[in-house]
């Protein structure tokens, strides 16, 4: 699994991804991992089909001990499905994940983990140093949904908005903004139901200050893509299934 | 076909070229035990109607008076019989599902043990130092050793689970053995004869039936080659 680390000042990202072992049928997804000091947090840690990549990734850049915190966006199974796994591993970790999904994600197993509910307007944890943000995306598409910002870093994990379905080997980064709209226009259209959750969210990140924002699937948008995007996706239809 | 995941066994099982064959152990054992638990609870049906011919035989009976005395202890053993398979099913049921869902964390602990080994190898590949691929190993020997715990429990839940089934099917075959006293009994009672057979052989059908679901629950215990 390829691992870019996308910042270094302080407290470090990490984006894993392009699995080539990853079964071809699942879809293919980005983790990430904030590493700061002695505790680092695992963001959309994945399915369990990737668990062992995944884990072994980690460990070239932190110690199991200093793997204190898990997110999950929402509750779909390429997002946190390997939860059993990582609940056996990391039995003194926490989860943090809209308080819509305790009742769900617990059948993918956790005993040990302790589930840390995050309430509908959203919240903010502290690692060693830094505070990340969870910022409500409710509905886009899951009904309690989470982005993580980090505004010393820049960084927004987007989860699945942004998302674009490409083939294996795909460069990390959207260098061409325009040829990069087909991949994710359909995606867009269809997952995500709300215009109104939509617009909803575009208010409340445009007030964020982002150097890069990290979907769950597909591309980086990194500087002047990220507005792009953001206009894009005001200016979409979605929910294109129920007209 | 499928072997016992005993104790014993398992100890030597997990790891290496047998982890693949370990989970389909383990999914033949699940399919086993959901299997005596589908035939417990038709079992349970059948006890229930078995019940019901008891106490309408045990009406006839009375019926018929002074002819049919000798019946009438019959009739109440049949339905003290069925009031103890009604509730010997549902205990054998409980070990039955208790099995399965053992059955169930024992793949979710092999799945682990496998997938974080699989992560030691990658690491390993990749030049990871000794000191980082050995900070795995507390949670597979934890793992290991809930594994283990996991195996022991389920020798203890099929051992009672085959020797309910054992009971159940004991009384079964006193059944048999009771109805055709019945019928005999029952050519003393004049013209109440024809109805009386006719309800010692629905007992006994009932009897066969329950039987069959006890030779199949039986079966599906040899999967696990139990001794």
């Amino acid at each position: 699994m390829d691992a870019l680390k996308l910042y270094d000042e302080g407290h470090k990202w990490f984006v894993f991804g392009r699995d080539p072992e990853k079964p071809e049928k699942i879809i293919d997804t980005n983790q990430v991992m904030i590493v700061d000091g002695k505790r680092s947090i695992l963001l959309d840690p994945g399915g369990i089909e990737v668990f062992s990549a995944m884990l072994a990734s980690i460990l070239k850049y932190v110690e199991i001990d200093h793997v204190t915190d898990l997110f999950a966006s929402h509750q779909d199974p390429d997002i946190i499905s390997s939860l059993g796994m990582w609940d056996q591993v990391l039995p003194n970790a926490r989860l943090h994940c809209s308080w819509l999904w305790e009742g769900f994600v617990r059948h993918f197993g956790m005993n040990n983990i302790q589930f840390e509910p995050i309430p509908d307007e959203g919240s903010r944890i502290r690692l060693e140093n830094i505070e990340l943000e969870f910022i409500p995306a409710h509905y886009l598409h899951s009904s309690g949904n989470f982005h993580v910002y980090d505004p010393k870093a820049k960084m927004l994990f987007s989860g699945d908005i942004g998302a674009a379905l490409e083939p294996p080997g795909a460069p990390m980064f959207v260098d061409n903004f325009d040829a990069h709209v087909d991949k994710m226009r359909y995606f867009h259209e269809r997952w995500m139901p709300s215009d109104k959750a939509k617009q909803q969210w575009i208010q409340r990140v445009r007030k964020l200050d982002i150097d890069v924002m990290i979907p769950q699937h597909g591309r980086l948008f990194k500087g002047d893509d990220v507005q792009r995007f953001i206009s894009w996706f005001e200016a979409l239809p979605v929910g294109i299934a129920s007209n | 076909m499928g072997v016992f995941m005993s104790a014993a066994a398992t100890k030597h099982r997990i790891g290496g070229q047998e982890d693949h064959s370990a989970s389909s152990q383990i999914a033949l054992q699940t399919a086993a035990a959901a299997t005596i638990s589908g035939h417990l609870f038709r079992a349970s049906i059948t006890a229930r109607q078995m019940a019901l011919a008891a106490k309408n035989s045990r009406a006839m009976v009375l019926r018929a008076g002074s002819k049919a005395a000798g019946l009438k202890v019959i009739s109440d053993y049949f339905d003290d019989l069925a009031d103890k398979t009604i509730s010997l099913s549902s205990t054998i049921n409980q070990y039955a599902v208790a099995i399965s869902q053992n059955s169930v964390r024992q793949w979710r602990t092999i799945t682990f043990i496998n997938r974080v080994r699989k992560g030691q190898d990658y690491l390993k590949k990749g030049q990871a130092t000794e000191a980082v691929i050995a900070q795995l190993d507390p949670s597979v020997e934890t793992a290991s050793a809930h594994h283990q715990e996991l195996a022991n429990r389920l020798d203890s839940q099929l051992k009672n689970l085959k020797d309910q089934l054992e009971n159940i099917h004991h009384y079964m075959q006193s059944s048999n053995v009771v109805a055709v006293t019945f019928r005999l009994e029952a050519t003393q009672t004049g013209e109440f004869q024809p109805l009386l057979e006719h309800m010692a052989a629905t007992i006994d059908g009932l009897t066969n039936d329950i039987k069959g679901h006890i030779n199949t629950s039986q079966n599906q215990l040899n999967v696990f080659n139990i001794n």
